[in-house]
């Protein structure tokens, strides 16, 4: 799955839009808006590079990107594509991404936060290949990192995304609705449809929606720490499930539609971290029910 | 906008090389005595020269109309195959990603999936999407089906990636040509995804 994103993502760098002088301007200039003044000179920095150069910049994007996605593909190669992501997904995070809007007051999971890149670092990190098993690997997840580490990785997350919901940016009347009818350009009629019904629905509801989002958020935060194997499951289905959402309506899918996307956003990465936290059945139990079958 | 004219024409002669190399296997395999899987080769050689006239206008051979009704009956035939082989679970696996394979070129000869109808290249200049003064090129039809395909293609490539063997050492000392055989098929039909991905995503502007 990582090794499909990051294939996609790069294939994504090879659109015709990315090799114009627009899209250094339009991509990389958006990751300064509101940023901090020590971020955003490095920020102006890249974009003048990418925008001098912009065949050159993006044609090494898009090789490095889709030999981290085949190198992890491969399974020989898959710690070195796992190594690679973890070098790159750094720079992609500070220079691409302006750290994923996290220094701005608008930061928040229906504008992206916090960054597709450094998800992408926590996936490689996660997913490490390893032998170790035992009764303490309860999913992918908590395989190379452990119980404890896995966890905190976990509820740091939901819960940073729970708390940054309840920004006073995005409590504002329209703060939902101005973010999903941003999607509908360029998207499909029967997508847009959609995307404008849900707007209007949202329209003066940026704060019940922004508080409901973080109560939801904190619920699946907590929800893996919860000593029910049920508990923890539905904790993630919500997870999934949220993470579709943000993806469908705040994200607009990447916003693939104009050709002008870069990657897919963070919806589907949200989404397969609470994959690899799903628990796999213990041992013991997978052979109790293989015999009673 | 269009992908700059150099990157086109290498995409163009990859496929015109694994259309070359697939040649190469249907004939060598016949004069060596060597056994090879035909319909894997002769796909990718029908989809190398067309996916290659897709990328670049140099390499346009048959009507679009003409390649429609070949990969049509590609993925006729290879439907067929999946239905007579279906217990067998490696090669319907193999025969649906044929199906699969021709039913996305027939999307892209159908959708307009082309070489760009920009003269020379927009790489490097200011074609503001959307605003006036942008350099147009041609865009597809169904849009979104395309990029439900480059999704899946994309995956597809990873997934038949994972499922390449590791060259073992004494794999390399029984004669590394024949050895490699397989997994250079394997290693074609990666390049063919890619570059019909490619091809989708070029055209939506």
């Amino acid at each position: 799955m990582l090794a499909g994103l990051w294939l996609l993502d790069g294939m994504l760098k090879l659109q015709p839009y990315m090799f114009t002088k627009n899209f250094a301007p339009m991509t990389l200039g958006e990751a300064g808006d509101g940023a901090p003044f020590w971020l955003v000179d490095p920020l102006d920095w890249a974009k003048r590079i990418v925008s001098d150069h912009p065949v050159g910049t993006m044609v090494l994007f898009a090789l490095v990107e889709i030999a981290i996605g085949m190198a992890i593909a491969y399974r020989p190669t898959a710690r070195l594509g796992l190594l690679a992501c973890l070098c790159w997904v750094p720079f992609l995070w500070f220079f691409a991404e302006g750290l994923g809007g996290m220094t701005t007051s608008a930061a928040g999971p229906l504008g992206g936060a916090p960054g597709a890149s450094i998800l992408y670092g926590l996936l490689a990190v996660l997913l490490w290949p390893t032998r170790r098993s035992g009764p303490g690997v309860t999913s992918e997840a908590v395989r190379f990192v452990g119980t404890r580490a896995a966890r905190i990785v976990w509820v740091a997350l939901w819960g940073l995304l729970a708390v940054l919901s309840l920004l006073p940016a995005n409590r504002e009347p329209n703060a939902v609705s101005d973010v999903i009818s941003a999607n509908t350009d360029g998207a499909p009629k029967g997508y847009a449809w959609l995307l404008n019904h849900a707007a209007s629905w949202a329209e003066g509801r940026g704060a019940e929606i922004s508080i409901t989002l973080a109560v939801l958020l904190a619920l699946v935060a907590v929800s893996v720490l919860l000593p029910s194997r049920r508990a923890v499951r539905g904790g993630i289905v919500l997870a999934i499930v949220l993470a579709t959402l943000l993806w469908v309506f705040a994200e607009g899918f990447g916003m693939p539609f104009m050709g002008m996307a870069t990657d897919p956003d963070t919806g589907p990465l949200l989404a397969v971290i609470a994959i690899a936290f799903w628990p796999s059945v213990p041992a013991e139990v997978s052979v109790q029910e293989g015999a009673a079958a | 906008m269009n992908a700059p004219t150099w990157l086109t024409d290498l995409v163009g002669m990859l496929m015109v090389f694994v259309a070359g190399y697939s040649v190469w296997r249907l004939v060598i395999s016949r004069a060596w005595g060597r056994a090879t899987d035909y319909e894997s080769d002769i796909l990718h050689v029908a989809v190398g020269i067309a996916a290659a006239g897709i990328v670049a206008g140099w390499a346009h051979t048959l009507p679009r109309s003409v390649w429609t009704a070949v990969f049509i009956a590609g993925a006729v035939y290879f439907a067929v195959r999946i239905y007579l082989t279906w217990s067998d679970r490696t090669a319907r696996a193999r025969l649906l990603a044929h199906t699969a394979c021709c039913a996305v070129l027939v999307y892209m000869f159908l959708a307009n999936v082309a070489p760009t109808t920009i003269h020379g290249s927009t790489a490097g200049m200011y074609t503001m999407a959307g605003m006036d003064g942008m350099i147009l090129d041609q865009t597809i039809t169904y849009p979104t089906i395309g990029l439900i395909f480059v999704v899946g293609l994309c995956f597809y490539a990873v997934a038949t990636l994972n499922n390449i063997a590791p060259l073992k050492p004494e794999d390399a000392e029984g004669g590394s040509t024949l050895m490699l055989a397989p997994r250079s098929v394997d290693v074609c039909r990666i390049v063919i995804v890619l570059v019909l991905a490619y091809a989708i995503l070029t055209k939506i502007v």
